[in-house]
């Protein structure tokens, strides 16, 4: 079923209670709720904001960037139903078994769970994203032989937009309430601070606030919400519910996106191709993980190619040593022998460039906190402080010359390094030319054994809560490479699974 | 490559390749403007300017971690030594 939160006063919520609270209805809440519901609980589905994308939902998001050049903070997700699977580009990928794994020269790193606790939810993952079989890999361009790499795959959803493909069974749902603009602004505790009484709500539409009574209580609210929440929830815990060791909203981590260098080929490709680093080159190098997407570019012209062939009409090292001297670039690809090759088969590319999404190394400096400005509701927005460290620029520098040299040795062709990244300041470009990062928040309430090294156990229960509960991506311990949103769903399941038998 | 662009180099004297049946208009133009004109390979151009102008100069190579032995990144390139050889 679903309400307009605002078409109730106070005294129609008192009377009901659910096992389940979900506060958020992105990709983690929403297939939280229905799996709870599939298990017989009760829940509560709360979204903050309406259908469709709103300018009153939407500036709540607002923040301040006093970090690293980064995406407008409005700008990089979504308020209403459906979450920011409202602006995800789709991409799928389960993390690897390492990924979970500590890595010595990486402190902090390492989950209390592995992928083995993932896994079984791989098939309703795959339904909730409607993401379908993995397609058999392109042919490596190097063969078999990827040197320091594997060759890896993504996969992609067909329907990104969850929200509309849920509709009906939302609707018909016996089990799931949802909410629709209710707007989270606190969370009642008991006297020992330990249990959630209840959550409380505002609409837009009415001045009075409402209360959710449940026996658990998710936040599911995004990488950024979710430590704001928490950090903003300091009425009767003055740091913030799950702030007792000044962790919440710490360790923000991103998938830096950049682009590394273009590639002079000798052949045409065909596919885009993805390539991450073997254990090896990851421990020698003393790196962290990352994804190459090696890409074929540019369409050709017949009169741009017939004037190339002209000029270009050379061997490939001739081709490589006008273009290392730069007194000719027009040579890095083409000619008419290529565009006819092209035109008899369009999907081949004469050029490629190489890009990067990269783990970044945990950093209790980058974060989320508290700015002076609060929200219609009397929130305080987030200032972003996002941060990254001599270990990523070094991850994406060694990333580019090691895939440099497997071009070279396997003579596909000879890769240029991006000009930023041979500059020995190490900034990022930022907004203005490169796509900066995923953008993928994660880590803000990580997840720990140890409360003093994250928020939540391995249960996604807040660290010195009861009943309070989180998911999405600010519990991963660390980011991986892979894009999060597949594992955002497979935690979220799995919280469904221990709140089963557990409320 | 095209004549006018060994002549734009600005060189008093000018090198022009006898491989790609581009040398009578290269000569002619580099005549035409005053340079002192040899007639040389391509390769031998190249291998000539690297010499003269100094390896180093020309080929600044910035530095970059984990560039492995037989490997040199020469403005910006990732190349094999034996690249270096088969240019000049």
């Amino acid at each position: 079923m679903i309400f307009h939160a605002g078409a109730f006063g106070p005294e129609w919520f008192a009377d009901r209670a659910f096992d389940v609270c979900v506060i958020g209805t992105g990709p983690a809440g929403l297939s939280l709720a229905r799996r709870l519901a599939r298990h017989g609980l009760t829940v509560a589905l709360m979204e903050g904001g309406g259908t469709e994308l709103s300018f009153e939902s939407q500036e709540i998001y607002d923040g301040e960037n006093v970090g690293a050049d980064y995406w407008p903070l409005s700008a990089s997700r979504r308020r209403f139903l459906g979450g920011s699977s409202n602006c995800w580009g789709g991409w799928c990928r389960a993390f690897d078994a390492a990924d979970f794994d500590p890595v010595k020269h990486h402190p902090l790193s390492g989950w209390p769970i592995g992928k083995a606790d993932l896994d079984p939810y791989a098939a309703e993952t795959d339904e909730v994203l409607d993401v379908g079989a993995a397609e058999d890999m392109p042919a490596s361009s190097f063969g078999k032989d990827t040197g320091d790499f594997r060759q890896i795959d993504f996969r992609f959803s067909q329907e990104r937009l969850l929200a509309p493909r849920f509709m009906a069974e939302l609707r018909a749902s016996q089990k799931i309430q949802l909410f629709l603009e209710a707007n989270l602004v606190d969370l009642e505790l008991d006297d020992r601070r330990r249990t959630v009484r209840h959550a409380i709500f505002r609409s837009f539409m009415r001045p009075e606030k409402f209360e959710i009574q449940a026996k658990a209580f998710v936040l599911c609210l995004g990488g950024l919400e979710n430590p704001r929440f928490l950090l903003n929830a300091n009425r009767q815990i003055a740091a913030g519910i799950g702030n007792q060791h000044d962790l919440v909203g710490r360790f923000f981590n991103e998938h830096p996106h950049q682009n590394v260098g273009h590639v002079l080929l000798r052949e045409p490709m065909l596919n885009r191709e993805f390539y991450a680093p073997q254990r090896h080159l990851i421990e020698q190098q003393e790196i962290l993980s990352f994804a190459l997407y090696f890409s074929p570019v540019r369409q050709l012209s017949f009169t741009h190619e017939l004037i190339r062939s002209a000029a270009c009409n050379v061997a490939f090292i001739e081709r490589l040593a006008e273009v290392v001297r730069g007194t000719d670039t027009r040579c890095y690809v083409g000619g008419l022998d290529d565009f006819l090759k092209q035109w008899r088969n369009p999907d081949i590319m004469l050029t490629g460039t190489l890009s990067i999404a990269s783990e970044q190394a945990l950093d209790r400096e980058s974060r989320v906190r508290l700015g002076d400005d609060t929200d219609r509701f009397g929130m305080r927005r987030i200032e972003l402080d996002w941060r990254y460290g001599e270990l990523d620029f070094r991850t994406i520098r060694t990333a580019a010359t090691a895939f440099g040299e497997l071009l070279a040795e396997s003579n596909v062709g000879r890769l240029k390094i991006a000009d930023w990244l041979l500059d020995d300041t190490a900034v990022f470009p930022g907004t203005d030319t490169a796509q900066v990062g995923g953008p993928h928040h994660m880590c803000t309430t990580r997840m720990s054994d140890s409360p003093r090294q994250g928020v939540v156990d391995r249960d996604c229960r807040v660290h010195g809560m009861d009943n309070l509960f989180i998911g999405g991506s600010s519990v991963f311990a660390t980011g991986g490479y892979s894009n999060p949103t597949y594992t955002i769903v497979q935690l979220a399941l799995r919280l469904a699974d221990h709140l089963a038998v557990s409320v | 490559m095209r004549p006018e662009e060994y002549i734009r180099a600005t060189l008093p004297i000018c090198l022009v390749p006898v491989d790609r049946g581009s040398t009578l208009p290269a000569i002619l133009i580099a005549y035409q403007k005053g340079f002192v004109v040899f007639a040389l390979s391509r390769r031998r151009i190249l291998g000539g300017l690297l010499l003269s102008l100094g390896f180093s100069s020309l080929f600044a190579p910035k530095s970059v971690a984990a560039a492995r032995d037989g490997f040199v990144i020469v403005n910006g390139w990732v190349l094999k030594r034996s690249d270096l050889d088969l240019m000049r």
